[in-house]
């Protein structure tokens, strides 16, 4: 078998061109493409990275106003509380003194009947004894006793004046 | 100057008893001819009570009475 250069020197140029049509055709664009997709994965890298940081940030941020409501509220609490206890205290002093004044009250209003009633029992007493008193003398009394009452009478008026 | 007298008694007064009551009118008014008006009110059960212009002198049985209870 006899080798033939020329062919096998024709096969290598043409090959050398076929690698250099497919360079610039084929593998520079997709290197373009490659260096773009890398292009945009740092960006996306970047952005995640930065939207990490301001989402930390935000965190923080949520952190310390969740704090600061949270000492607001605590301090708002705490004054409602202190507010509640003094009312408190207020209702059962209010409280306390409107009882004295209704046991006063009360107190004087049983005195006051005890009173009356004891005032009225005395008279209706008084007005039996008078009337018994009367039917009683009345009765005994004789002219003469008559006599001598209005005599005697007289006299102590006059030792009166 | 008029005065205003009431002599009550429990019975109407006999003869003898104006006589006295007359006599103790006078010493209480002063003067020695009075007219007064004389009540009876066996209420008063018995003694005598004068009243001159407002002023009662009071020596009933009745007032002696409540003057007891009253003590």
């Amino acid at each position: 078998m006899e080798i033939q250069v020329g062919a096998i020197l024709l096969q290598m140029i043409n090959f050398g061109i076929v690698v250099g049509v497919l360079y610039f055709l084929l593998l520079k664009p997709v290197k373009k493409i490659l260096d773009e997709r890398s292009k945009k994965i740092e960006e996306g890298l970047k952005a995640s990275e930065s939207a990490v940081k301001k989402q930390e940030q935000l965190d923080q941020k949520i952190k310390e106003a969740e704090k600061k409501a949270q000492e607001k509220a605590k301090k708002i609490l705490d004054e409602a509380k202190k507010d509640a206890n003094k009312r408190g205290d207020e209702i059962i002093a209010d409280a306390k003194r409107v009882a004295q004044e209704i046991r006063l009250k009360n107190e004087l209003e049983i005195q006051t009947e005890r009173k009356t009633m004891a005032e009225e029992m005395t008279a209706q007493f008084e007005s039996a004894v008078i009337a018994v008193a009367k039917a009683v003398v009345g009765k005994s009394l004789s002219l003469k006793d008559h006599q001598q009452l209005i005599k005697q009478g007289l006299s102590e008026i006059q030792k009166a004046k | 100057m008029p005065q205003n007298i009431v002599v009550t008694t429990a019975i109407e007064l006999t003869p003898e008893a104006r006589g006295e009551v007359d006599f103790a009118v006078s010493k209480l008014t002063g003067e020695s001819q009075v007219n007064y008006e004389t009540k009876v009110d066996p209420q008063i059960i018995g003694g005598v009570r004068i009243a001159i212009n407002g002023r009662v002198y009071d020596a009933t049985v009745s007032a002696k009475l409540e003057k007891l209870i009253n003590q």
